[in-house]
């Protein structure tokens, strides 16, 4: 394998290829090779999808929409397959995910994003927005291949075969709130807003936004799952902004504390007007840091109207429960969270753990409300494994090293 | 004289300014900064003053009477707010073109706004109120003060931004050296000294060193399209200050926080 600087890995998470290469090695090493015989019996395969659907970008503009069925399952059990806050609520670890995502035949079907509708026809997209497991069948054109596919940002794919036809046999059940939107010619923007708005859950909305049911009728799109998941958090989050714009400050600072996965996060909500700050910590030996000599940071801001300093798909997700918290309690705060993933952190398995380990690690409350710097200080050295020096020289927010001037100081 | 002006009513302040494209210059970095903005209309001029929401940045905008082609304020007022989203009012005059006059007739709940050029386009738009936490007048004392090309400051931030997202600036008696340093010791620096065409003035009663987020300053180099020399004031980790002068007479004044 070429040695590729692990700084460009971290970033990059198999999908920009900033390595050059045509594919991403790490990746394509990670292809976990299981034992389809056990799945699949001759070229069909029938069972509830959860719903589980994934809109690939490699070809764009030409697609390939993963359809996923389990083999023989039904009902719960087949929801418990695409559900990441349940996962996240019960702790589940790595391995169990990566069997759960396993167990399940992915069903492609090749389509031009331009054409969202022929899916439509298909009943897939409907399936997509389904709340409850959809009855389908899927007719294969070969055997599939025994791997599972992984990427930094969506869930891995199970086996995977070519679809000669997909059948959607009970009928989805469809939302009111969904049902609308998919029949609105209004942009995409504000139907995720007003979707949000009426309590669906932010993962339906992005398979919607990714099956190309959102938007002006006839400008409608697929969009891959990885950009569509990113989009949501995104236009969630700009909502949630406005909303709080003019709300109060918070009194004094918070912090909080989740970890799961192999990642930990530290979360200080305090005065001010809004600005966010991410810092990651990626220790040596995890996936995109094979080879790398010592810790790999990686730092972004975004002000407080929303604008970063880069876009970051794993700060998107952590950003929206954090304004979500912050609406609840409409209050507004300077934000930095710090991100710090374990070598344990074995396999990407999507980036939907960080906005659920984030929420709720907010639920469950501060494990400190105004601390005074030195048990700030504290509070970093004994829950994170990160050098206590190493954040305190990144962080402008923290106010511990280095700090933000206000240009109200000089006046 | 249609059907907006008849809906407007009769406006208590009123201005018409000569050039379309130096004034939506000025509304585009107003916009980068502020969410909401107030114009201040008296008959000194116009006046817009505000802060970024993180209370790093001011920005103010001084357009004076002489460059009106001509304001009024209702006899009995000494001034009239017209307060705007300033993304909307953006969005307004984004096809605005040199030589386009823009006119703002401004009543207490509505502003109208003409921009003539080959079509006459109106907008019609409601008089928020916006509350600025702006201070009226903020006075700063300075170690150095320089004049440097528009064009060269801009390059200067766009070189420093390939290693970096702070910007240090730094003076000593002869030269004003503008640099990006970068993690795993990257350096970009301009070095700009009297000889140099780029740099018109330098005066310097301390040197100083002082760093800047790039990020900020790029949202007014926009302004380096009405002047075409920037004065460029800061002492050692203190706020840094940039003026804008236009032909017209207008101008626009900077101030950004130091980073540590």
């Amino acid at each position: 394998m070429p040695r590729i600087p692990p700084e460009l890995c971290t970033r990059c998470k198999g999908y920009k290829l900033l390595c050059g290469l045509p594919r991403c090695p790490i990746l394509d090493r990670f292809r976990v090779q299981i034992q389809a015989a056990t799945l699949v019996k001759g070229n069909s395969v029938e069972g509830d999808s959860p719903p589980s659907v994934l809109v690939g970008e490699y070809g764009y503009p030409r697609v390939r929409v993963h359809y996923m069925i389990p083999p023989g399952e039904r009902g719960d059990d087949a929801a418990y397959r695409e559900a990441p806050g349940e996962w996240s609520r019960r702790r589940e670890p790595l391995s169990r995910i990566i069997g759960l995502r396993s167990g399940m035949v992915s069903a492609t079907i090749r389509a031009r994003v331009q054409d969202p509708w022929r899916l439509y026809e298909l009943e897939v997209s409907l399936a997509a927005a389904s709340s409850r497991p959809v009855d389908s069948e899927a007719e294969l054109a070969r055997p599939p291949t025994p791997r599972l596919l992984f990427d930094g940002v969506s869930k891995p794919i199970g086996p995977s075969a070519p679809a000669v036809r997909v059948r959607v046999s009970s009928n989805p059940s469809i939302p009111r709130p969904v049902e609308t939107a998919i029949s609105d010619d209004e942009l995409a923007s504000r139907m995720t807003v007003e979707l949000y708005r009426r309590g669906v859950d932010v993962y339906t909305i992005q398979r919607m936004l990714s099956l190309g049911l959102l938007g002006r009728l006839r400008r409608r799109r697929l969009v891959p799952t990885r950009w569509a998941i990113t989009a949501v958090d995104d236009m969630v989050s700009r909502y949630l902004r406005e909303r709080l714009r003019g709300a109060r400050e918070v009194s004094r600072a918070e912090v909080y504390y989740g970890e799961y996965l192999g990642n930990r996060f530290l979360i200080v909500i305090k005065p001010g007007p809004g600005s966010f700050e991410w810092i990651e910590a990626w220790h040596p030996s995890g996936v995109w840091t094979r080879g790398a000599g010592g810790l790999i940071f990686w730092r972004l801001m975004e002000d407080p109207r929303g604008r970063a300093t880069a876009s970051d798909g794993g700060f998107s997700a952590a950003r929206l429960p954090v304004l979500e918290h912050l609406a609840s309690r409409g209050v507004v705060g300077d934000v930095v969270i710090i991100r710090e993933i374990l070598p344990s952190y074995y396999a990407p398995v999507g980036n939907w753990h960080i906005r659920e380990t984030v929420r709720r690690a907010l639920e469950s409350g501060p494990v400190a409300v105004d601390p005074l710097e030195g048990e700030l200080r504290d509070l970093i050295s004994s829950k994170l494994t990160v050098p206590l020096r190493e954040v305190e020289s990144r962080s402008l927010l923290l106010g511990l090293g280095r700090r933000v001037a206000r240009l109200t100081d000089f006046m | 004289m249609g059907l907006l002006v008849e809906e407007l009513g009769e406006p208590v302040a009123r201005f018409r300014y000569p050039d379309a494209k130096t004034f939506k210059t000025m509304v585009d970095s107003l916009a980068k900064i502020l969410d909401e903005a107030s114009f201040r209309v008296s008959s000194e001029g116009v006046r817009v003053v505000g802060m970024d929401p993180a209370r790093v940045a001011l920005i103010q905008v001084e357009m004076p009477y002489e460059s009106f082609l001509e304001l009024e304020v209702s006899g009995d007022r000494e001034y009239v707010e017209a307060g705007f989203n300033m993304g909307v009012l953006k969005d307004m005059l984004k096809r605005g073109k040199k030589g386009d006059v823009v006119e703002f007739r401004i009543t207490d709940d509505r502003v109208l706004i003409i921009v003539e050029g080959k079509v006459f386009k109106r907008y019609l738009v409601p008089n928020l109120e916006v509350v600025t936490e702006a201070p009226e007048s903020v006075k700063l004392e300075h170690s150095v003060e320089a004049v440097v090309l528009g064009d060269v400051l801009k390059r200067a931030l766009r070189d420093a931004e390939i290693v970096s997202d702070i910007v240090e600036f730094e003076a000593d008696e002869d030269r004003l050296v503008i640099r990006g340093t970068g993690e795993g010791r990257s350096k970009a620096e301009a070095i700009l000294t009297m000889e140099s065409t780029a740099l018109i003035d330098l005066q310097v009663r301390e040197p100083a060193r002082s760093s800047y987020d790039i990020q900020y300053l790029k949202n007014v180099v926009g302004l380096t399209g009405i002047a075409e020399a920037v004065e460029v004031k800061f002492s050692s980790e203190k706020p840094l200050e940039l003026v804008f002068r236009s032909p017209e007479g207008s101008r626009v004044r900077y101030l950004l926080a130091p980073s540590s």
